[in-house]
Order: structure tokens, then C-alpha cells, then sequence
């Protein structure tokens, strides 16, 4: 394949995965505010976050300020994120098979950081010794990624398709992303004990990107593994598995959103109690024309008569 | 055990989904652990399979569910639910929880993480129809196919193809009422999926757009509250005249001068009971009269319609009703000109009004709301008090409710006292924000009709009835007095249930009531025990 | 809406057979409930409850607190339970026609 086609493919793929992850995350974002939810514990509770105590319990909390922890929630998701503690509290057995296959998937990604910087050290020219500190950092970081995410991958196959526990929650769309990014792991497991050297080859893949160098020729190994790549970056931001994103929202913006009414909320909320209520049901008293504050006045039938 | 398939659900038309077998249920300890000493289920009878729509699982917990007459009429309702999902998925109809909902539905991983959170689950013996997933998951495919653009071809692509017939609207109904709202799987979902949030709004969906939802929590709950005052039917010339009676009780059993204040303008705090309290448990509401007298508190009751009922039904099942009963609570609170309003013993009041109806009320009904644990504490260590802690010296566990705890983070107050005025306070394992429900919660605890009580006792407050049981493993008979403090009025109507139903009072000597009069029991001043293991 | 006949008379009840239509009791009905939970006659004491309960009912639309009940028949809660083998809020209530407490109670 000539440069030409590569450049469009890649930066395709990434210009759309970009713009509907963005999109998407813009999206619930922009939900309107809803009635609090918040659920223990809330990590940014200073001094009682570690029992899963809220300002509630002040004594005349409203006189207080409010004393509020930026670190504990960062920690808290970071140990989430990375060493998946929920699995880990919660479904011992699930834990061993999904940290490889997530740990697979951070690690992969911290090699293309690497291989993106050791080819911009390649074309800012470098000396070589520093570009071969990144490539083999990046070359053991690939190994180490594809392998633990492939068989994080068919170990999650097997055990969705074994469990009785799963079985019957599961989808042909399970079963396919799970296929779809053990692939991606394996062509590049394959890749890279088929090349010599896989990081040089992915520096210079990347500097031919970079530079638009229409001469950009690639080994077959890894133009599989990097056309598959590229499929399953079309094909995530479309599915659940971009969940990465919507778990910010869960935990900041309903387990933890204990706020009280501030002036932008209020201004917010103005807007939605007026707007427009259509439930059927006849005790609603709704008429698609009333809103919430009318149908909240709702007289009781005292007070009709 | 029957496997369930989620399809299973469309399946069958009016037969019965499932069976429950009790010796399938996670055994109790001795002397419980013998089912056939029991009552077990009451079996529907030939005329009730008839009448009533019984598809699920053999209880019924609302009788006045329609039963169409014919084809036409089905379809109507199964339009009417489609209908109802668009307005679920509107942010007109339902910015009140339209974020977390859309998370909720959007990103389940099926992992299954949540089944062993959910004591229902777990006291089945873990039976497939009451996983925490079963319910959420048949919603979200069937949003997915009939809501979604496409939904229905790739229904039949991936594999995830529900029908939607009457059999599955009235399965799910009913199946909406066999989860407790307590959250405690959300707690275990590394995603943040709320499938407690998911079947709320499934029962949001039957009331607000089918009018569908339990009696005990409409007609005569949020509806009856907003018309006559309460939904125990208490009237307010009525409420005034039981805790006249109550006072004159109390003084004379006492010897302490007990007088309830009822409607002082200006004074600092509203304090709004369950009216179910003064009726069911009338020591709270007086053990609250004694400790603020005491304490020399410039507070209140209202006897306004609504505000000496401090439950809010809605919380369990729609948001108008939420709103409506919020609001009155609020504005009797601003026509007294309180500094607070504090709730009583129970929890989803207390959630109801200081944090899930927080953002419908804006401007001047914005009153300051404290909670109970956190009123009593202060009470209780502002040293206008005196106490004699030796006077509580008997085993005492107790229970969170999870409004309370789980979902609004008051831990410590209620221990802070326990551990002052109960030398042989113990924990339950597990408990504070990690707490077993007690079977009650989401409503279930005032429901009755036709045999739901059955199902209640046996299934759902089987974990904490066990867990209860356990925290007092070292004196289990009857020869030591042993209390359950459950500050909470719903809880208390689940114990009272669970306790007559296995005979807990006489096999193991054990009571349960609220923290109020733990505290009174424990004051220097009182003559002789306000707390009684005997019955009058 | 489930019906029952109780003597010789057929009423409408809920699912628990508490009457629906409290205005169309007779001390009749009441014997009919008594005679269903296995108590064949109603003593001057069983009277003394139904009839207080009924007539609170009616008068403030809801059953009085038990304390209430002990306090003006003269019952403890034991007696209570020898006279109305469910109890005063399954039986006794049952009996005087009025309806199911519920809400909380």
C-alpha cells in the first residue's frame, strides 16, 4: 500500500473516533441537571470519605464550609482505573482475567506514546542512544501488552461463554468486541515476534504519518495488526466499550454529586420545572401544556371544593 | 433451581414464571433453620388465579391490577408502556433522573458483580428471577429495540430479541415490586450502573403513564396524604387528640411532665414524625417529646395536612407525587417560620426531603433540613442531658437504614451515641454503608395485599433477619433481654413483620424499636425503664 | 374486586377479607368472621372491642391506636390476643367491618 493510503486511513480513523467520542461525551454532559442521587462512599468527603460519612452528618451542616478533598477522589479512581478495585473487592475470580486484558489495553497505549515520541525524536534527530531508550521501552511494553491482553481476551471468551453465571446475559455483541480486540492483541503479539525490531518499525510507521511521507512502506505483520487496530478505533466510540468516558459521569456526576443548589443550578432548574409535562396517567393532572411547578400545586381535593 | 433465560420473561402468558421452593431459600440459624415450622406461602386459591394477574412468581402484590379482556385491550397497555419509554427518555417528562438513567442503560458490562451484593438475591438461595441484573437488563433490550432507531433488526442480529406482550409488561410490574431500592448493588458496580435507579423508574413508567402502582403507596399512600393529612388516614384534629392521649399516657407512666408542643409559630424547629409512628409506635414520637423538653429546645409539630406525616411515597415510585408531597412539607416549614426542619425516625423521609427533593425546591422553600442521627447526637452530648449509661445494659445491635446511610452518609452519629449509652453495643457484619437492607425498603415494608407479607418475611428479610440473629450468636435463647435499635419506621414495620412471623420475641427474647427511646431509657432522671421486653 | 358471603350475604372484601363496605355491617357479619377463625360465639367482651373500634372508625375515619383500645376497654394486648386469635388489627378490625389499616401502621 502506498503512504497515500495510509495517511487517509489513519487520520480518518482517528479524525472520527475523536470527533464521536467527543460528541458522545459531549452529549451527557449537556443532560440536564437531575435530583440528587448520591451514593456512599463519596471519596471527597475530607475526613469521612474512608467510612462513607457526607457533610450530612453536621451538626447545622448549612453553617459550615463545606471541607472537600480534591486528592482522595483522583486516588480513588486512579486505584479504579488501574487496578480495577471494584472486580477486585467485589469478584475475585473476574479480577486476574479482566486486569490482563485492561492492563493490556494501558499498556498498548503507553507504547504508542512511546513510539510517538521516539519517532519525533527520530525526526528532530536525536542522538540515536536516547531514541533507543524509548524504542526499548517500547518494545517491552508492547510484548508485554499484547500478550497479557490476548489472553486476558480469550480468557474472557471463554468465561462468558462457560459461566452460568453470564451466559444468559450475553450477546453477539459481547462476544464480537471481545473477538474484535483479542485480534487487535494478537496480530500485534504476532507482529512483534515477527519483526526484528517492532518498536523501530512502529517509530518509523509513525514519523511516515507524521512527515506525510508518500513513500511509507510497512512489513505485512504489522500492517494487519494496524489495519485491525484502526477497525476497532472505527468501531468503539459507536459501542458501550466506551465506557472509559462514561464512568467519569457516573461517579462525579451521580454517586458523588452531593452539591447543594448553587446560583447556576438554580438558573438551571428555573428552566426545567417550567417545562411541559405529558404522563397519562390521570393522577399526573398532566395536559402537555402544564409544567412541573403547576402540576405540583395541584390542588388536593379539599382544597378544590 | 429453574435457569432463566431473560427471554423467558415474553414467555408462557399467564402461567407462572417461577415457583419458590423455602428449603431453596439461604438457610437461618437454629431455632429458624426448620422451614416446616413455618407457615411458609400462602397459596393463591382457585378464585384468585382467576381474578388477578399472578404470572411471576406465585405472590401477588397488587391485586388491583387490570386484567384485559381480550386482545385489543392488551395492546392498549403495551402501546401505553412504549409510550411511557419515550416519556422516561424525555428530558421534559423526566430530567429529574434522565442522566443517571441513560448511564445506567448505556454501559452495563454484564460482569454480574452485583448479584452477591443483593441480600433478595442472596436470601433466595440465589434465584435467577431476583438477580439485580435480571430486571434492568430485560429493560434495556427492550428499550434498545422498541425506543432506538433500527432497535428492532438488531435485536434479531445480535441475539437480544425480548417481545413485548402483555405477559412481560405485567411480569415486570410485578417484578418491580420484588427489589428493595436499597442500592447496594450500585455500590458494587465498578461501571456506576444503578440498576436500583433503573427498576425505580420502571415502576416511575406503570405510575406516571399506566397509573399502575401499589395501594398501600398510592391510592391510600401519597394520594390519601395529600388529601386527609396522612397516609394511615390520620386527620390532623385526630393526630392532635392521640398525642393528647399519649402525653396524659406517658406523664402518668413517667412521672415526667410530657406535653407535645403542636403548630408554635416561630419556633426554631419543625419536627415532622411518620404519622405511622404515632399510631404503630407511639414511644418514638414521646421519647422525641421527652429528649427535646428536656433539653430545652424551642421546637414544633404541625398539624397541617400534610405536615405531621413525614413520608414521601414518591420516592419509591414517582416523582409528581415526590414533588407534591416535598413541597407541602416545605411551605408548612416557611408559614411557621422554623430555623430547621428535622425529620423523624425514618429514613426515606429524611433522603426524601433533605436530598432527593433538594433541587424541586428552590427559592424560599429552601429551608434548612438537618437529619435525625445528626439532631439527636447533638442532643445527646450537648450536656443539657444527663445520663446514666449502666441503665441500657444489655445487648444492642444496629441496623442502617439504607436511606440514611447508604445513600446519604449518615455513619457515625447514631454509633457516637450507641457507644455512649450502650456498653454492650455490637456491629452487625456487615454494616454501616455495606448494611443489609431489612427487607422493607423501596415501599415493600407498608405492602400487604393478597400474600406479599409471605414473600417479604421469607425472601426478602431473610439476610438481615440472619445477620441480626448472628450479631447476638452469643446469647441466642431467651434468658437475656436483647434490643435491635432500627432508627427507622419502615424497618421497624419489616422487623415487626419478620419478628411475629418467626417468633423472635419468645424464642430468642428479642425486641427492636428506634434510637429515641434508647436515649430516654438511658436518661439519669427516669424512674424506671421506658424501654419494656413485656407486652402490656 | 374479590367477593365473600358471610352470612348468607355476599360483600365485597379485599384480598385479606376485610369488608369494603363498611356501612352494610351487622353484628352478623361479625359472627360470620368471628366463626371463620374458628371463635363460635362473641362474648360481652369481643362486643365491648368491635364495638368500640367500630364506632371510632366511624367517627374519625381511622382504627384507634391499640394503647387507646387497651386503655378504654380495659384489655392488655394478651387478652386482646385470647379474644381475637389474630389480633386486634387482623381480627378485631376485621370483624367490625371496617377496613385494612394500612400506610405505615
Amino acid at each position: 500500500m502506498s503512504g497515500i493510503v495510509w495517511h487517509i486511513l489513519a487520520f480518518g480513523v482517528i479524525g472520527i473516533f475523536l470527533a464521536v467520542t467527543v460528541y458522545r461525551t459531549v452529549a451527557i454532559a449537556r443532560l440536564p441537571v437531575h435530583l440528587r442521587w448520591e451514593l456512599a462512599p463519596i471519596p471527597h468527603e475530607k475526613g469521612k470519605g474512608k467510612y462513607g460519612g457526607s457533610y450530612l452528618e453536621e451538626y447545622e451542616w448549612w453553617t459550615k464550609t463545606r471541607q472537600r478533598s480534591r486528592i482522595a477522589p483522583l486516588v480513588y479512581m486512579v486505584v479504579e482505573i488501574f487496578l480495577l478495585r471494584g472486580i477486585w473487592k467485589r469478584n475475585r475470580p473476574l479480577w486476574p482475567l479482566t486486569f490482563a486484558f485492561h492492563a493490556g489495553i494501558y499498556l498498548v497505549t503507553a507504547m504508542l506514546l512511546f513510539s510517538l515520541v521516539s519517532s519525533i525524536l527520530i525526526i528532530t534527530e536525536a542522538p540515536p542512544y536516547v531514541i533507543n531508550v524509548f524504542q526499548e521501552i517500547a518494545s517491552v511494553l508492547a510484548v508485554a501488552g499484547y500478550l497479557m491482553g490476548g489472553l486476558g481476551a480469550i480468557a474472557l471468551l471463554f468465561k462468558r461463554a462457560l459461566d452460568s453465571n453470564l451466559r444468559p446475559f450475553n450477546t453477539t455483541t459481547k462476544y464480537f468486541n471481545l473477538v474484535l480486540l483479542g485480534a487487535v492483541f494478537i496480530s500485534g503479539a504476532y507482529a512483534w515476534f515477527n519483526l526484528g525490531d517492532f518498536a523501530a518499525e512502529m517509530s518509523l510507521f509513525i514519523r511516515g504519518l507524521i512527515t506525510l511521507d508518500t513513500g511509507l512502506t510497512i512489513a505485512f505483520s504489522l500492517s494487519l495488526h494496524i489495519i485491525i487496530s484502526l477497525l476497532f478505533l472505527l468501531y468503539l466510540p459507536w459501542t458501550d466499550m466506551i465506557h472509559f468516558v462514561a464512568k467519569y459521569f457516573t461517579y462525579h456526576e451521580v454517586r458523588w454529586n452531593d452539591a447543594p443548589q448553587d446560583e447556576k443550578m438554580k438558573r438551571e432548574l428555573r428552566g426545567l420545572l417550567a417545562q411541559p409535562v405529558s404522563w397519562s396517567a390521570a393522577h399526573v393532572g398532566a395536559d402537555g401544556k402544564k409544567n412541573w411547578v403547576d402540576l405540583t400545586k395541584k390542588k388536593t381535593k379539599d382544597e378544590e371544593a | 433451581m429453574k435457569k432463566l433465560k431473560l427471554t423467558d420473561i415474553a414467555k408462557g402468558g399467564d402461567s407462572q414464571l417461577i415457583d419458590i421452593d423455602v428449603d431453596e431459600l439461604v438457610p437461618l440459624p437454629p431455632p429458624y433453620d426448620k422451614a416446616e415450622e413455618f407457615p411458609g406461602f400462602k397459596q393463591l386459591t382457585e378464585d384468585q388465579r382467576e381474578r388477578l394477574v399472578c404470572n411471576l412468581d406465585g405472590v401477588v402484590s397488587y391485586a388491583a391490577l387490570p386484567k384485559p379482556k381480550n386482545k385489543a385491550e392488551e395492546k392498549k397497555y403495551v402501546k401505553q408502556f412504549i409510550s411511557g419509554l419515550k416519556k422516561l427518555l424525555s428530558k421534559e417528562n423526566n430530567w429529574t433522573f434522565l442522566q443517571p438513567l441513560l448511564l445506567s442503560l448505556d454501559y452495563c458490562a454484564q460482569c454480574q458483580t452485583c448479584c452477591d451484593a443483593c441480600p433478595i438475591y442472596l436470601g433466595s438461595g440465589k434465584n435467577d428471577l431476583y438477580r439485580p441484573t435480571y430486571r434492568p437488563e430485560i429493560f434495556r433490550r427492550l428499550v434498545n429495540k422498541y425506543i432506538k432507531p433500527g432497535g428492532k433488526l438488531r435485536a434479531k442480529l445480535t441475539g437480544a430479541d425480548i417481545d413485548l406482550n402483555w405477559t412481560t409488561i405485567t411480569r415486570l410490574y410485578e417484578l418491580s415490586y420484588r427489589c428493595n431500592l436499597c442500592r447496594r448493588c450500585t455500590q458494587a458496580c465498578p461501571m456506576g450502573v444503578d440498576n436500583g435507579l433503573i427498576t425505580r423508574e420502571l415502576r416511575k413508567l406503570f405510575s406516571q403513564e399506566l397509573g399502575w402502582a401499589p395501594k398501600e403507596l398510592h391510592e391510600k399512600g401519597t394520594m390519601l396524604q395529600l388529601d386527609v393529612g396522612s397516609a394511615t388516614g390520620l386527620r390532623p384534629n385526630v393526630a392532635i387528640d392521640n398525642l393528647k392521649f399519649l402525653d396524659e399516657e406517658f406523664t402518668e407512666s413517667t412521672g415526667i411532665n410530657v406535653s407535645t408542643p403542636w403548630d408554635k409559630k416561630g419556633a426554631d424547629i419543625l419536627l415532622i414524625h411518620s404519622a405511622g409512628d404515632i399510631i404503630s409506635f407511639p414511644e418514638s414520637p414521646i421519647a422525641f417529646t421527652i429528649l427535646c423538653n428536656a433539653a430545652g429546645l424551642s421546637w414544633t409539630l404541625s398539624s397541617e395536612i400534610p405536615g405531621y406525616d413525614g413520608i414521601n411515597y414518591g420516592v419509591f415510585y414517582d416523582d409528581v407525587q415526590l414533588a407534591r408531597v416535598a413541597t407541602r412539607h416545605a411551605q408548612i416549614a416557611k408559614k411557621l417560620g422554623v430555623k430547621k426542619i428535622v425529620m423523624g425516625e425514618c429514613g426515606h423521609q429524611n433522603k426524601a426531603l433533605m436530598t432527593v427533593a433538594d433541587r424541586m425546591l428552590t427559592r424560599e422553600l429552601n429551608i434548612p433540613r438537618e437529619n435525625v442521627m445528626t439532631f439527636l447526637e447533638n442532643l445527646v452530648f450537648s450536656g443539657k442531658v444527663k445520663f446514666d449509661p449502666t441503665k441500657n445494659d444489655f445487648p444492642v445491635t444496629l441496623h442502617d437504614p439504607c436511606n440514611l446511610v447508604r445513600n446519604m452518609g449518615v455513619v457515625e452519629p447514631q454509633r457516637r451515641i450507641l457507644r455512649y449509652l450502650c456498653p454492650e453495643f455490637r456491629e452487625m457484619t456487615p454494616h454501616g454503608i455495606e448494611n443489609y437492607c431489612c427487607g422493607g425498603g423501596g415501599g415493600l415494608s407498608v405492602m400487604s395485599d393478597v400474600n406479599f407479607t409471605d414473600w417479604k418475611v421469607n425472601v426478602a428479610g431473610r439476610m438481615k433477619f440472619k445477620q441480626v440473629l448472628e450479631a447476638f450468636a452469643d446469647h441466642p435463647g431467651p434468658e437475656i433481654e436483647k434490643y435491635l435499635c432500627a432508627p427507622c419506621l419502615n424497618c421497624k414495620l419489616q422487623f415487626r413483620d419478620v419478628f411475629e412471623y418467626y417468633g423472635a420475641k419468645e424464642k430468642s427474647n428479642l425486641i427492636f424499636g428506634g434510637m429515641g427511646e434508647l436515649i430516654v431509657n438511658a436518661m439519669a432522671i427516669m424512674k424506671k425503664p421506658f424501654l419494656s421486653w413485656e407486652e402490656e | 374486586m374479590a367477593q365473600m358471603e358471610l352470612a348468607g350475604e355476599m360483600y365485597e372484601v379485599d384480598e385479606n377479607g376485610f369488608m369494603q363496605e363498611t356501612d352494610r355491617w351487622t353484628e352478623d357479619v361479625a359472627r360470620a368472621y368471628a366463626a371463620l377463625e374458628n371463635v363460635n360465639e362473641l362474648t360481652k367482651d369481643h362486643w365491648e372491642a368491635v364495638n368500640y373500634l367500630r364506632s371510632y372508625y366511624l367517627e374519625n375515619g381511622i382504627c384507634p391506636m391499640i394503647r387507646r383500645l387497651i386503655k378504654v376497654t380495659g384489655f392488655n394486648l394478651s387478652r386482646l390476643y385470647e379474644l381475637f386469635p389474630q389480633g386486634p388489627a387482623q381480627s378485631a378490625c376485621k370483624w367490625a367491618g371496617v377496613p385494612k389499616p394500612t400506610g405505615c401502621v
